[in-house]
């Protein structure tokens, strides 16, 4: 990390402003091609909207970017001025923090915090939250109080003491000795966990993967495999667990013989889908569905297998076009590392891939500096030029080049691009924490509710559906089991150890008592109005969003996927053990079969929860990737675009290609780093 | 890991090049530096720790150079092992174990690497094959499908049986965790030779443990398990092969068609089987002399070139022996054995020949005679020594049925229920996949199975055969590259198809014999047909028809032990093969073939009158219009002629043995030009329609 005091210089090639994915890429990519790059963020921690944090932190996030923030009028005054916080702030929303209570909010337990709150009522924040605080730790009445359970009564007190229009104000009328207690828990363990604010898998062939490997980015980095996709039926009211590789295909009993066959012939041909056009031109910008139901008659459990677990990335209104890109890239992953298509990074997703381009882009002299704050811009108007940026110490920063994500633009730049807005588009985060896994020892798994498969209100008409397809990814830390030693076969890219995805510094098991060392993070990402920003013009672009059936249908989701968990599918455990049908039954009647980990009786419960909207509104037209800029804007800047609904990186992974390659015509993107043995490095 | 597609950024600077050729160069110094020392090593017989160096540092770099793991075993055992106490010896070999196990790493398929271990191991006092069967686990997690790798572990697990042999409890659990491994490696990728076979041996040893309801369930698991791997991927092998190892073949006994004599002096006797086989013990041929049983000595002998397999045999002894008004031939079950699937004769059968009536006009009238056979045969099986007394009754000594590879049951109908089940199966495969060759292969294979259990005359058999014929020109279509094999078993099929009427169901089905009217001609032209199957059921038929197929081969000829005239015109023929035991053939029309030598026509005729083995005289005539030979080497007159005359081209053979032997070797010593000669020398005359080639003027 550069000093600013230190800087040999304060003109660049290129200033990067955030460390989001996009940039991070474009930014590595400018230094490998021999640009001068200054790179800043005026967070502390790496990625941007796509960060992981620990428990604590992700509260604190949460509590910063809450508050909806005061909007000023554009005035000759303010309009240069960066806006940082603000700008962050306003692209969240409709926050709401849930704290599993045992007891009930009607239970003797429960403390009442109506009349602490309304007797403070024209207090200031602070002594509200203090008054509040107290009674907490009053009827509480627990001696020694731990520092994390004073936090923990701090922290319920702030939330309690919330505004009106405050969503977990809301929830926390009365409080419990259980949520003390579990927040209390998660504090202390608040570094075992990371949360992504943005979780994304890569795919194992996918072109980030392949860019990892040519630039050797990849070495730095550790990876672990997805090891489920699974998917709620409608018709069973199932959560199912779907066979999305020849082998899970091969020892998957829900599928008959013959539903196997044709969903194997289905995928031999999605690998070769663009030498046989003949098939599917017809069906070209129809939905993926409708062409794989009616040219290869698939039975609806096949179709649910193909359309989303396995050819599904994010957008609800794919065409036969875009699914059979999705399928293929999939099929090319599958096997690379083992049996599965994807590959998460094993400390983080977002925050991790941006810190390995920025190690590459260091490496080649860019200069990096978090947590610096940033005043304004220079711009030369009648130019149309971007000069400079000017960081709250006054300095100066030049640079030919500007890259940067709307949250660092000037009021006027983004006023400019907000009014260019014709579509509103979101994408829905709710971040679980339960006490077990919804999939027996299952670690790492994706689970989809496809859009229109939850009823929201059964039993009454009209029949309310979710609307849009919920994904769920849950990353659970288990036990940390011993490193195997043989995978250090699988060389360079992968690293899979037994470690957990988030477990950051490995703890014993034995310093957190038994409810929580099975705690299983869980992200529900809905992509509301996913086609939005897409050049999709399907859907009636400017309605307002229903919050409320949002709301409802991921609470839906999450009903179905953790209380209503026993009537979900067993689990066969993979991909050590046998087949679901292990012929030992049939010859050792005394020895029990171990080979099927069913899902556990007791149907896991849900913790903690956090809900946010994060818009993801970007002007439609004219903003083609790389091709033109928005023309009002400075010519010599570049605004890359929020992280979309996308399950995978690859439409961001081609923004920032596209981007360098309009910055540096002709030169290579990210070329491989020389080989040491060589002696050039 | 390469660098996938992605182009490189500068090409190799001439630097860079150089110094990677010096690095090269320096390592190939390297390596011929310790090929002289380890030469050294074996001329000076040196056994100490340099030279042991000298072994590690070129196995490292060579691991498949084997001369080098003999010199280093040797070493050990002369330099080092020889006096060493237990400790020391064991410290050897484990040093030994671990250099091994890092050079497998790197090149896991050497068989000299996999035998290293295997000395050590064995020469150690107390090997650790637990610790090997952990070892072996981990390179065949790295590899699935390395077949060194299963291969070590199923020694390994013979060790260790081998120890624990006198607990059958233990035995028998290490068995079963090793069948359960193959599950897992084939739940991880049932692409997997070596997993299935292991299983399937592994299921057989598991088997004899269980009883007839345990093995029913394990079956039925095993069913599940490989239709869903067929089903998942139709395409691959492995799994097919268990499915047909899973089923199963019926192992079909061997019937007799009969016996016959077919000369009297010498005596030559035929028995006719309806497969292939070798005859282990020659059977016993007994006459009454003098009112004593005695055993006649001679020669057993398969029509054909390899006179060690067929379906015909021929009994030949000596000339001028003599014998009784009737012989009797004598051939129990372990005297035959069918070349494919290993069949066996279901009982002994004793023939009992009538001698007494030698009044032949000829040999073919002779045959016609004797109802071959028919009303003869006897089953001896459970009276061997006293002659035995005719009841026209076989029994089946074995009442059980084969169900699967596992399971038999008392009822045909069990096996019948199974293959109509897996046949129903690979039919909706079939039709689900009509490009893939497997489902179809298979089927056809499951279907010729069921055809054995169903009366051979039924409509169901029909049925079979013509859908199987129908599949195999599906086969023909789909996977051209194995056209010749399909349509061989194409031709084997039509063959049986046309060739039923000739045979019967007996009453002790699933035995076979001739049917009471044989008829004497058969039409089998235009079927396509590649070549004729070497079969036993053609001995009755006189006149063959077989124009316009694609037959290649006249091997077939030798078992029409009865046959006067063939018409193989517009086949793909090329020589004159199989006649040595046709020597009743009087006329071959090979009109439009391939033939292109004289050499090819000839070595046919010379076997074909061997054949005769001098005994009486003969007329065959041969017509090869429209050959090469004709129109390349047939001389220019003969070319010209055929132009002029109307009707057939050909060569007309008479002879009398004697004198066409001399002509024949002086043709066959002229070489080359041996073709042109015979015509020269042989003939007589060559001016009318009819080349006819006469040997021998008169008798």
């Amino acid at each position: 990390m550069a000093d600013i005091d230190s800087l040999e210089t304060t003109v660049f090639d290129a200033i990067v402003l955030g460390t989001g994915f996009t940039q991070t890429i474009v930014a590595a990519a400018l230094a490998r091609a021999g640009k001068t790059v200054l790179h800043l963020d005026e967070n502390e921690y790496y990625g941007g909207e796509s960060g992981a944090f620990g428990f604590r932190d992700l509260l604190q996030w949460a509590d910063k970017v809450a508050p909806a923030p005061s909007d000023d009028a554009l005035n000759e005054e303010n309009k240069d001025k960066i806006e940082f916080d603000k700008l962050v702030a306003r692209a969240y929303d409709h926050f709401e923090i849930q704290l599993f209570d045992e007891s009930g909010s009607n239970s003797n337990t429960a403390i009442d915090l109506a009349s602490v709150l309304s007797s403070h009522s024209a207090a200031s924040m602070d002594d509200r939250v203090k008054a509040v605080e107290e009674h907490i730790t009053a009827a509480y009445n627990v001696k020694d109080l731990s520092k994390e359970a004073k936090e923990a009564i701090h922290t319920l007190a702030s939330w309690a003491s919330g505004s009106e229009s405050s969503l977990t104000a809301a929830n926390f009328k009365t409080v419990s000795p259980t949520q003390i207690r579990t927040l209390e828990e998660f504090l202390k363990a608040t570094r075992k966990y990371n949360f992504d604010l943005s979780p994304k898998l890569l795919y194992s062939r996918g072109p980030l993967t392949n860019l990892l490997i040519s630039s050797g980015i990849g070495k730095y980095l550790e990876f672990k495999l997805l090891e489920r996709t699974a998917v709620y039926e409608a018709l069973t009211d199932k959560v199912e667990m779907m066979p999305t590789s020849k082998e899970d295909v091969f020892v998957s009993k829900a599928l008959s013989l013959k539903e196997k066959r044709l969903l194997m012939k289905f995928l031999q041909f999605a690998v070769d889908y663009e030498n046989q056009k003949e098939v599917w031109r017809d069906y070209k910008d129809a939905p993926f569905i409708q062409f794989a139901q009616r040219a290869y008659g698939l039975s609806d459990k096949v179709l649910t297998a193909v359309v989303y677990a396995i050819g599904f990335d994010g957008n609800d209104y794919a065409t036969t076009a875009d699914g059979l890109k999705s399928v293929k890239v999939y099929l090319q992953s599958l096997g690379r590392y083992g049996n599965s298509a994807y590959l998460c990074p094993l400390y983080g997703v977002g925050s991790e891939l941006a810190q390995a381009f920025c190690r590459v882009s260091a490496v080649y002299g860019g200069i990096y500096m978090l947590q610096h704050g940033l005043d304004k811009h220079n711009v030369d108007r009648n130019a149309n030029i971007w000069k400079s940026v000017v960081d709250k110490s006054g300095q100066t920063l030049q640079a030919n080049q500007l890259i940067c994500t709307r949250e660092y633009l000037s009021k006027d730049m983004d006023s400019y691009l907000e009014a260019r807005i014709l579509n509103r588009s979101y994408v829905s985060h709710c971040i679980l924490v339960t006490d077990r896994s919804a999939f027996g020892e299952t670690t790492l798994c994706k689970t989809l509710f496809p859009m229109g498969s939850l009823v929201l209100n059964p039993g009454e008409t009209p029949v309310r559906k979710n609307q849009h397809t919920i994904s769920v990814l849950q990353s659970d830390t288990p036990k940390a089991s011993a490193k195997e030693e043989l995978t250090a076969a699988i060389r360079k890219l992968v690293h899979i150890p037994g470690d957990p995805l988030s477990l950051k510094a490995p703890t014993s098991e034995s310093n957190i008592d038994t409810q929580a060392n099975t705690q299983a993070p869980q992200h529900l990402g809905d992509s509301t109005t996913a086609a939005a920003g897409e050049d999709k013009p399907r859907m009636s672009l400017d309605q307002e969003l229903d919050m409320d059936q949002v709301r409802e249908e991921i609470l839906k989701a999450e009903k179905k996927l953790f209380e209503e968990n026993e009537n979900n599918t067993p689990v066969p455990s993979r991909p050590s053990t046998p087949s679901p049908k292990p012929a030992s039954k049939v010859f050792q009647k005394s020895k029990t079969s171990a080979s099927l980990s069913t899902v556990p009786t007791v149907a896991p419960r849900v913790l903690f929860s956090l809900f946010y909207k994060r818009t993801t509104s970007w002007p439609r037209v004219p903003y083609p990737v790389g091709s033109e800029k928005l023309t009002p804007l400075p010519e010599n800047m570049t605004v890359l675009k929020p992280m979309n609904h996308s399950l995978d990186f690859e439409s961001a992974t081609e923004e920032a290609r596209a981007v360098f390659e309009r910055l540096c015509p002709g030169a290579e993107f990210l070329p491989p780093t020389p080989d040491p043995e060589d002696g050039a490095f | 890991e390469g660098r996938h597609g992605q182009k490189k950024e500068n090409p190799e600077s001439p630097e860079l090049i150089k110094a990677r050729q010096e690095r090269e160069a320096i390592q190939v110094r390297e390596y011929c530096d310790l090929k002289d020392s380890f030469k050294d090593i074996v001329d000076s017989k040196k056994r100490d720790n340099d030279s042991l160096r000298v072994t590690t540092s070129l196995l490292r770099k060579s691991p498949d150079y084997y001369t080098v793991w003999n010199v280093r075993r040797t070493i050990l055992q002369e330099g080092f092992l020889n006096n060493s106490d237990d400790e020391t010896a064991n410290k050897i070999y484990a040093n030994e174990l671990e250099f091994v196990q890092e050079n497998l790493k790197l090149n896991p398929k050497s068989y000299w690497m996999w035998n290293h271990r295997r000395w050590c191991l064995e020469h150690m006092s107390q090997p650790r094959w637990d610790k090997e069967l952990a070892m072996v686990s981990k390179f065949l997690e790295l590899d699935a499908r390395n077949f060194h790798g299963w291969d070590y572990r199923r020694y390994i697990i013979r060790q260790m049986d081998l120890q624990d042999k006198s607990s059958s409890d233990k035995i028998l659990d290490r068995t079963q965790s090793e069948f359960d491994f193959t599950t897992t490696k084939i739940s991880q990728n049932f692409s997997n030779y070596s997993a299935w076979h292991n299983r399937s041996t592994l299921l057989g040893k598991l088997a004899k443990n269980m009883t007839e309801e345990e093995i029913e369930a394990a079956v039925d698991n095993e069913f599940d398990l490989v239709k869903n791997a067929i089903y998942t991927d139709p395409a691959d092998q492995s799994a097919w092969l268990y499915d047909l190892w899973l089923i199963g073949r019926e192992e079909r006994s061997i019937s007799i068609l009969g016996a016959t004599v077919i000369s009297f002096d010498p005596l030559e006797i035929v028995v006719a089987f309806d497969k292939i086989v070798n005859v282990r013990n020659p059977f016993t041929v007994t006459t009454m002399l003098d009112h004593v049983a005695t055993r006649l000595h001679g020669e057993w002998k398969a029509t054909g070139s390899d006179s060690s397999r067929g379906s015909i045999w021929i009994f030949q002894h000596a000339p001028g022996a003599a014998y009784g008004p009737t012989v009797e031939v004598v051939i129990f079950p372990d005297d035959v054995c069918a070349v494919k699937a290993g069949s066996k004769l279901s009982s002994a059968v004793c023939f009992e020949l009538e001698t007494l009536n030698q009044n032949f006009d000829s040999i073919s009238g002779r045959l016609e005679r004797l109802p071959i056979g028919k009303n003869l045969m006897y089953d001896v099986s459970k009276r061997i020594g006293p002659i035995p007394v005719p009841d026209g009754t076989t029994h089946k000594p074995n009442s059980k049925y084969r169900v699967t590879s596992l399971t038999v049951s008392d009822s045909l109908e069990d096996r019948v229920a199974l293959l109509e089940r897996e046949i129903a199966t690979v039919r909706e495969l079939a039709e689900l996949e009509p490009d893939c060759k497997w489902p179809i292969q298979i089927l056809s294979m499951l279907l010729s199975e069921l055809r054995e259990t169903v009366s051979i005359q039924s409509t169901q058999a029909k049925l079979i055969d013509d859908e199987c014929i129908e599949l195999q020109e599906k086969l023909i279509s789909i996977d051209p590259l194995r056209q010749d094999r399909y349509e061989d078993r194409r031709a084997q099929l039509v063959f049986d198809r046309e060739t039923l009427h000739l045979i019967k169901d007996s009453k002790n089905f699933p035995e076979i014999e001739f049917a009471d009217e044989q008829p004497r001609a058969l039409d089998l032209s235009m079927r396509g047909l590649t070549h004729i199957p070497i079969s036993s059921y053609l001995m009755h038929i006189h006149t063959l028809n077989l124009d316009s197929n694609s037959i290649t081969s006249t091997r077939f000829l030798r078992n029409l032990l009865n046959v006067r005239q063939v018409n193989l015109s517009n086949n793909l023929i090329e020589r004159l093969e199989g006649l040595r035991h046709a020597p009743t053939l009087e006329l071959l029309t090979l009109e439009n073939n391939l033939i292109a030598k004289w050499e090819d026509v000839v070595a046919g005729f010379v076997f074909w009158r061997e054949g005769k083995l001098s005994r009486t005289g003969g007329h065959l005539k041969v017509l090869l219009g429209l050959n090469p030979i004709i129109e390349n080497e047939g001389g220019e007159y003969v070319l010209e002629k055929r132009w002029e005359d109307v009707g057939e081209v050909g060569v007309e053979i008479q002879w009398k043995s004697e004198e066409y032997r001399v002509t024949e070797e002086a043709l066959i010593e002229a070489e080359g030009e041996g073709a042109a000669n015979i015509h020269m020398d042989g003939t007589r005359r060559i001016s009318t329609t009819t080349v006819e080639f006469d040997a021998g003027s008169t008798l």
